[in-house]
């Protein structure tokens, strides 16, 4: 089991995917910050001054992290940063079902009409394991950091 | 298997994004304010409608009884702000459907629309925030009068109003 998520190709796959997730998740914010700050404020979890600060700064994080992610730079550190992401969003998207707001997520920008549920948790939850394997795994193999090609 | 991120890494990721996101935001077209301010209630003299101010736009806000009177007037145009599917799965009688998500000032069904007409705008209820951020689109275009039913679609077919 070891060697399969420890292997070169798959890691890679795994980088790939969740970096594509993140740069796509990320622009469409980006696009509408006002949109996404509204979507935090649906959640009703964060002190309305930091919203907006939030709205702005979270986006770039993720597209940073997505394109560090692809190219394989400080892979462990970009996929930590999307592991804490995604830890925080599912929390979230959780207490959003316990107190059974009907709210749309937000994840990718306000166009996806995805609505907070089961089915979001579990897609976050298949990120996260993505994201725990290249923070264990990951050998900088395939990548453009310092110590490729080994 | 190991576990060693380089935490001063994950620091620099964090500030440099944080960075690019703030300047980024200041030259966009589309930036907010980086502190929110809540929206404010401005007092008015109307029975029928409040004013609330968010993001620096003034919102005119009615209550169902007063949506209900426009409704019965005639004169009012309801906009369904929500996507098509909500709208045809039941909206309010003689809607029309604008949703936000894809306005664009240069809408076909905005052309229709004179710039004194009276518009009340609604989504589902009191939960989504569609029906404001159309309104402002609304207002900054130049429309006098929007009014927002702050209640929305659950609200009216609640209280038993036509819908279709």
């Amino acid at each position: 089991m070891k060697e399969i998520l420890s292997n070169k190709y798959l890691i890679l796959i795994s980088r790939v995917i969740l970096g594509y997730i993140f740069i796509y998740a990320g622009m469409v914010k980006i696009i509408d910050p006002a949109g996404f700050a509204e979507s935090i404020l649906n959640y009703r979890l964060t002190p309305l001054f930091l919203v907006n600060f939030f709205a702005i700064v979270i986006p770039w994080i993720e597209v940073v992290a997505g394109i560090l992610l692809i190219f394989g730079i400080s892979s462990k550190e970009s996929s930590f940063i999307i592991c804490t992401l995604l830890i925080i969003f599912n929390i979230m998207i959780f207490i959003a079902v316990i107190r059974g707001l009907d709210i749309e997520c937000g994840c990718f920008g306000t166009n996806d009409s995805q609505s907070v549920g089961i089915q979001k948790l579990l897609e976050n939850f298949v990120l996260l394991l993505l994201s725990i394997q290249i923070i264990l795994f990951e050998k900088n193999k395939l990548s453009l950091s310092s110590d490729s090609n080994q | 298997m190991k576990f060693s991120v380089n935490y001063k890494n994950i620091l620099i990721v964090i500030i440099v994004s944080s960075a690019l996101g703030l300047v980024f935001n200041s030259f966009s077209p589309t930036g907010i304010k980086i502190i929110r301010e809540a929206d404010k209630v401005v007092e008015t003299d109307s029975e029928d409608y409040s004013i609330i101010v968010s993001d620096g736009i003034e919102i005119k806000t009615v209550e169902s009884k007063s949506a209900y009177k426009f409704f019965l007037e005639e004169d009012y145009i309801f906009v369904d702000s929500r996507d098509q599917w909500d709208y045809e799965d039941g909206h309010i009688k003689g809607a029309i459907n604008i949703p936000q998500f894809s306005f664009e000032p240069d809408n076909e069904t905005l052309s229709k629309l004179d710039k004194s007409t009276n518009l009340v705008i609604y989504c589902d209820g009191n939960d989504c925030d569609v029906s404001k951020r159309l309104a402002k689109e609304f207002i900054k275009l130049g429309y006098n009068f929007v009014f927002v039913y702050l209640g929305g679609y659950m609200e009216w077919a609640t209280l038993g109003f036509p819908i279709e």
